[in-house]
């Protein structure tokens, strides 16, 4: 029975994968003539024709599509049109800085955000309570890229505690992840506050407190892992944010990572970089979603033996 | 346990007054009450009366916002750290919604073990011991493999007995239950209070049974108090109140209760035998079936049943026997799998279709929840008025006296056609469904548990007009419901029916007085009742 | 779709509701009421920007660049929020690109519920394949940030195309519209009045836009006051990114990308577009809790 939903998770994650891969395509051959988009207007036609030829556009659009299958999965994802090197290859060079900053955002939002949540939801409606909310509701409103700016403005122009750029030293990490995190720990935040108190008044806290359990052993062994379960979806909801996030964070602290080059590849039009990147990312939500959706296979015994007998 | 604790009352209230801080108003006052060793005391009265309050409130269970004054003394405590306390060993509370009571992500064992661990300080090991043998004590079936059961996997019967096993973890003195089985099927109810009852011979501890159903206070209590609005307006053994009711509240709430007897139909028995009756609805060997995950699941198999011009049939079930199915082939909204169901001659057709709209106007359904079933923002009036304008019939001034007179007819002010649902009571509301199913001048009112979300006054008082109506409009019937107890009143004949089968037809006396099949036995047994209209 | 509430029958609970938004309005807490304040003077800048700069937000004067807040020019013109670095008025920078801003996400954010809840509202209708394929794009959606998908099409288009991009801005959220609508629609249809209705004989178009649209257009509100904000930093963020708004547009999120440069020197280049940014989202934040909590009718209907 469980084979089965893991099967189905698997197969939902497949889809979600050929749904991305179909919208590159689409987006990059239908929505215009590629070759005319990335040449500028004054390009011989001959040399445009060519192009055209090398990269197949001449031939049917299903074929193309076939032809297009093939190479991802032969891991060709096309050149960059500037210095001729494999897309992949540029962008796995920008791989391990993203990485280092996105990860430590997880963690940061997970670290601030839920210890921030659970402690408005046991003081709720203290001043406590009100200050955290507060927080949260600022924190969530800031733009990204403008915090990032007043950082820079305040810690580096200001005070000089620390440099505005530089990707070397684990300082350096300091700004970015504050930047990154910060809306996705008020969310957090937010959501385990409102997740806990729904769970503080379902009624089988009510029958603990009945039968004497301790306040602390209610909160904590009873309320928490209910509360964390729906927690699991908005955290697989914030690798998405993390990497959204990333391309702005890394162009306020000219980090050199996949969300720089992303901007940059955007604004020359190099498109094998971009559709390397978009489906980099599919690639990483559709994990990112598996794995949320495992989880709640191993630690929520209602989604493990929900079976087929009718709603 | 020294002897003399014995000897101590588990409760006694005085005085206990109860405000809430936001609006300041009073929701219980001045009530007093004792419960003694092995004494069952039944706390009797409709919704929003502060039963439940009251018993939340002797456990220290109420939260910020309330303010309590008088004294409660719980198992000899009395100042509320020490109340807090008793909870879980000397006194314990089971729940309406037993399986919402308990941890959805934790084995019920596991529960009663932990619990068990803590109250009685005893290692990991024995507590399993001890926890396997509370679950065999409240009769779950195969408690090793039960043991690693999540609620959710199991009945709500049998979570109510894992609630009643995790109660008596601690050997409490007192065990507040609060409508422990008002969510049960019948049968199950009736296996519930036996179990109880065996626990209090066997334990001697009192217990505070709240219920709105008095024959199940009948049935259980040694004691009954009475509350209204707060207070306790009678108090007594459950025989004295029963009998001699004193209070006009107490009498209007027996006089409101049904019972399970046929009750004298003079007039309709005499229209019944001077005219001749046709068939209005004939089901032919009808079968209904829903699409899961794993094939179809049969909810109705191969019923048959026929129901004359202005006869009604009570069609009675518990939960999943198939009866709100049944109603739903009745009316078209689900297409038969097999058989035929005939209206008038003609088979029944299919909801959406253009053929359904003409039938719409000879047969309608009441729902059970009538807040559900009407549009929040639009008026009463409106609604009521809506189906004349669907089917274009009469002229802006008509279909207003229509809509008056209805409201008249199911005994609402006309002034209420400005109202909004939300701002009508349950019983209102339902008046104002009915009323809007009898606009278009049906023959036939499929009453899916009609009065099954409403209180009992307020159900006897539908009962009684859904009576009227017949009798004026010349409707027949169909009453779905899952009490037994209402059939008597209101129906000639009884359908039963389980697990998608029609188990038994008849006359409403015959089927009651001398049922045939031994499941239609076991319902009229499991009816919650001291006396038996039948004995 | 705004006057499909015209000849309503519940026209008067709606006017009713209306009155006891603006009754509570009055009784809202202090911050909500700052909220509101602050909201309608945004929006009173973005209708009458024109009239009320004081210079032409182009307009260069490379004598008095970089002036700081408050400061007086050669030719005695006052700079409120002081100039940039080819000497244009800040002050009248902002107020056009608070227009501009605004006029983007309003009409995104009505593009994206509209057809957001159209979609779901079909869904709900058709059922069947039509619902599965539906579904099986908001799934699609909810699992790709938007951004991405956005930067992908920008970057086959190019930039530059003001339409295509308020659109795509507004795009933002379309899933969350569809969900929404779907499931309060289809929740309606099974079990609750749409089901009476149908049983007295009502037709699709009276009980899905008489009955149900009036029921769920509280929650789509909702839903608006939380993508507005949404759409805002959508919008300013690829502006910043020079891949959104282009010059001679100008955009807050323009502005406060040439303040970047500006850090060390005159920081209230990118100060004052960035806490116009803030405050209004913010505010928006806030109002949008409030009304949630004073307008869901999951709290209100539902007994």
């Amino acid at each position: 029975m469980i084979g089965g939903i893991v099967i189905r998770r698997v197969l939902r994650a497949m889809l979600t994968m050929f749904l991305v891969v179909t919208f590159a395509f689409f987006v990059l051959r239908l929505t215009g003539d590629p070759v005319s988009a990335m040449m500028p207007d004054d390009t011989d036609p001959a040399i445009m024709e060519q192009m055209r030829e090398d990269w197949g556009l001449n031939r049917p659009l299903a074929e193309q599509y076939v032809d297009y299958w093939w190479r991802l999965v032969q891991g060709d994802f096309g050149n960059a049109f500037r210095d001729g090197r494999p897309a992949l290859e540029i962008v796995g060079e920008r791989i391990p800085a993203t990485l280092k900053l996105t990860l430590s955002g997880f963690a940061f939002i997970v670290l601030v955000g839920f210890p921030l949540g659970i402690l408005a939801a046991v003081n709720r409606g203290s001043p406590m309570d009100r200050a955290i909310m507060t927080i949260s509701v600022t924190g969530f409103s800031l733009p990204n890229f403008f915090l990032g700016i007043l950082l820079i403005l305040i810690f580096s122009v200001q005070l000089r505690w620390l440099p505005a750029f530089g990707s070397e030293r684990w300082y350096h990490l300091l700004m970015p992840v504050f930047t990154l995190g910060t809306a996705g720990a008020a969310v957090i935040a937010r959501f385990v506050r409102s997740s806990m108190l729904e769970v503080l008044n379902a009624p089988y806290i009510r029958a603990a407190r009945a039968r004497g359990m301790p306040e602390r052993a209610i909160v904590w062994r009873v309320a928490l892992p209910n509360a964390a379960i729906p927690s699991i979806t908005v955290l697989g909801f914030m690798v998405g944010a993390l990497i959204s996030g990333s391309i702005v964070t890394e162009t306020v602290f000219a980090w050199p990572g996949i969300g720089r080059l992303l901007i940059d590849s955007v604004a020359q039009r190099e498109l094998a970089i971009v559709q390397t990147i978009v489906m980099l990312t599919a690639l990483s939500m559709v994990v990112a979603n598996l794995t949320v959706d495992l989880l709640y296979l191993v630690i929520d015994p209602r989604q493990r033996y929900a079976t087929g007998t009718g709603e | 346990m020294t002897p003399s604790d014995k000897a101590i009352n588990p409760l006694i209230i005085e005085n206990l007054c109860i405000d809430l801080d936001r609006s300041g108003t009073r929701i219980v006052d001045d009530i007093s009450l004792t419960v003694r060793p092995g004494e069952i005391r039944g706390l009797v009265g409709e919704s929003g009366s502060g039963k439940s309050l009251s018993c939340l409130a002797a456990l220290g269970l109420l939260g910020d916002g309330w303010t309590l004054s008088g004294s409660i003394r719980l198992a000899g405590a009395q100042t509320p750290r020490d109340i807090a306390r008793r909870r879980g060993s000397d006194a314990a509370m089971i729940f309406q919604d037993a399986t919402a009571s308990l941890n959805p992500i934790r084995c019920v064992g596991h529960q009663v073990s932990e619990t068990v661990r803590r109250l009685r300080r005893v290692s990991p090991h024995e507590a399993r011991g001890i926890a396997l043998d509370l679950l065999r004590r409240v009769d779950i079936p195969d408690p090793e493999t039960r043991y690693n059961a999540y609620p959710f996997q199991l009945s709500g019967g049998q979570n109510q007995r894992v609630m009643i096993a995790l109660a008596l973890a601690g050997n409490p003195k007192i065990l507040f239950a609060d409508e422990p089985t008002t969510a049960l099927d019948v049968t199950i109810q009736s296996q519930i209070l036996e179990l109880l009852k065996s626990i209090r011979d066997d334990t001697g501890m009192g217990i505070v049974f709240v219920s709105h159903d008095l024959g199940v206070i009948e049935e259980i209590c040694d004691t009954v108090s009475v509350m209204c609005k707060g207070q306790i307006v009678e108090s007594g053994s459950v025989e004295e109140v029963m009998r001699q009711p004193k209070h006009a509240y107490t009498q209007n709430l027996i006089a409101a209760m049904p019972r399970l007897a046929v009750a004298k139909r003079t007039s309709k028995e005499v229209r019944d035998a001077s005219v001749e009756t046709q068939q209005l609805l004939e089901i032919k060997a009808a079968s209904c079936d829903y699409r899961v995950r794993e094939g179809t699941f049969r909810a109705v198999s191969e019923v048959s049943l026929a129901v004359d011009d202005t006869e009604s049939l009570a069609v009675i079930g518990e939960s999943g026997s198939g009866k709100s199915t049944l109603g739903k082939l009745i009316l078209g909204i689900e297409p038969p799998a097999g058989g035929e169901v005939l209206f008038q001659g003609q088979p029944v057709p299919c909801l959406g279709s253009a053929e359904h709209r003409t039938f719409a106007r000879s047969a309608q359904l009441v729902p059970q929840n009538p807040y559900l079933s009407l549009d929040p923002r639009a008026t009463i009036g409106d609604q009521i008025e809506e189906p004349l304008i669907i089917h274009g019939i009469g002229s802006d001034t008509e279909r207003r006296q229509t809509r008056d007179g209805l409201l008249t007819d199911v005994g609402l002010h006309p002034d209420l056609r400005s109202r909004y649902p939300h701002e009508l009571s349950g019983g209102q509301c339902q008046r104002a469904v009915i009323a809007r199913a009898l606009c278009l001048e049906p023959k036939l009112l499929v009453c899916d548990e009609a009065t099954a979300s409403l209180d009992v006054s307020v159900q006897a008082r539908i009962i009684a007009l859904l009576r009227d109506l017949q009798t004026k409009f010349s409707l027949s019937l169909v009453f779905i419901t899952h009490d037994l107890r209402l059939v008597g009143e209101l129906c000639q004949s009884v359908a039963v029916m389980r697990g998608g089968q029609l188990v038994e037809h008849g006359p409403t006396e015959q089927v009651l007085t001398y049922p045939r099949h031994i499941y239609t036995r076991d319902l009229i047994d499991a009816v919650p009742e001291r006396e038996r209209a039948v004995a | 779709m705004a006057d499909q509430t015209t000849d309503m029958p519940s026209e008067t609970p709606e006017l009713e509701e209306k009155i006891g938004v603006i009754r509570k309005m009055a009784r809202s807490p202090l911050l909500v009421r700052i909220a509101f304040g602050w909201l309608a003077m945004i929006f009173f800048v973005a209708l009458t920007a024109q009239w009320i700069m004081p210079y032409d937000p182009e307009s260069t004067n490379l004598l008095s660049r970089l002036r700081p807040p408050g400061s007086t020019d050669r030719n005695g013109g006052f700079h409120l929020f002081g100039t940039d670095h080819i000497g244009r008025d800040l002050f009248s920078r902002l107020l056009s690109a608070i227009q501009l801003t605004m006029s983007v996400a309003v009409f995104g954010t009505l593009f994206g519920a509209i057809v957001g809840s159209t979609i779901g509202f079909v869904a709900a209708r058709y059922r069947g394949w039509i619902d599965d394929v539906i579904m099986v794009l908001v799934d699609f959606q909810a699992s790709m940030p938007f951004v991405i998908i956005a930067l992908s099409v920008i970057a086959v288009t190019g930039t530059g195309n003001l339409l295509l991009f308020i659109l795509l801005v507004g795009f933002q959220g379309w899933e969350r519209y569809a969900r929404i609508t779907r499931g309060l629609t289809m929740s309606a249809v099974n079990h609750g009045y749409a089901a009476a209705l149908r049983m007295l004989g009502a037709g699709t178009f009276r009980v899905y836009f008489r009955h149900i649209l009036p029921n769920i257009v509280a929650a789509i509100i909702v839903q608006i006051t939380i993508n507005f904000p949404e759409t805002v930093l959508l919008e300013t963020a690829m502006s910043f990114l020079g891949v959104g708004i282009q010059p001679p547009n100008t955009s807050l999120g323009n502005l406060l990308s040439y303040g970047r440069d500006y850090l060390l020197n005159a920081w209230w280049i990118a100060a004052v577009p960035g806490f116009a940014i803030f405050f209004t989202t913010l505010a928006m934040s806030i109002v949008g809790d409030w009304l949630r909590d004073t307008l869901d009718p999951m709290t209100k209907d539902r007994r």
